[in-house]
């Protein structure tokens, strides 16, 4: 089976929001990482697909929209 | 819940993002979950860029690094090279082109954790394949 992909329009970087198993996958950019000092900082256009829920347990949306993504053909 | 005590999780193969050529690896253990590491593996092709490069994979709480473990290969340009990480008590490269790199057995990691890549001489042209991992799997 196929894993349908999607891209992520902040890094660049291609993932299955599916698993081969079913479940999901919440892809979160790698940080932008100075060589020097090991600081790390968020890239611009930085996502981060983990759900959000509010105190009643509602789903309310992902971490950090960021630049978004789209499906890779 | 001690090890001895915690029932068998749910073996799972997941596959993470494949970054962009230039950009390290990086999953994060996704929120309601558990994860004991059993084996990651990932793939770089180097450019053609002459210079040294070193993989190493970091552990972290989110911010705070507790495991720093790494490759004593030195990849050099135009190379493909296989990567996996595990409980291996053993460190080295093969003649197929593939390391083996070491690190602690029963690392179990919660929401919020990552494990990444930082690679000395990382170049904009160094291209890593998606990471593949084995991952005992329980509730948070």
């Amino acid at each position: 089976m196929k894993l349908a992909l999607r891209r992520c329009l902040g890094c660049g970087g291609v993932y299955p929001p599916v698993q081969r198993d079913g479940y999901s996958y919440y892809h979160v950019c790698p940080p932008l990482r100075d060589e020097k000092t090991g600081v790390e900082t968020l890239r611009p256009g930085h996502r981060d697909e983990n759900l959000v829920h509010d105190s009643a347990g509602k789903l309310v949306g992902i971490v950090a929209e960021g630049a978004g993504s789209e499906p890779v053909k | 819940m001690p090890e001895a005590t915690r029932p068998s999780g749910r073996i799972r193969v997941i596959v993470g993002t494949d970054p962009a050529a230039g950009a390290e690896i990086l999953e994060t253990v996704p929120a309601g979950v558990q994860w004991r590491l059993i084996a990651i593996h990932a793939a770089l092709v180097t450019d053609a860029t002459v210079i040294n490069r070193v993989v190493a994979l970091v552990l972290d709480d989110g911010a705070n690094i507790f495991l720093f473990t790494g490759s004593s290969y030195i990849q050099v340009a135009s190379q493909f090279i296989h990567y996996t990480f595990g409980a291996f008590s053993r460190q080295g490269d093969t003649l197929v082109g593939a390391i083996l790199c070491g690190y602690p057995e029963g690392i179990v990691i919660g929401p919020g954790f990552r494990f990444s890549t930082v690679m000395v001489n990382l170049q904009a042209g160094d291209d890593w394949g998606p990471p593949i991992y084995m991952v005992e799997e329980w509730p948070a």
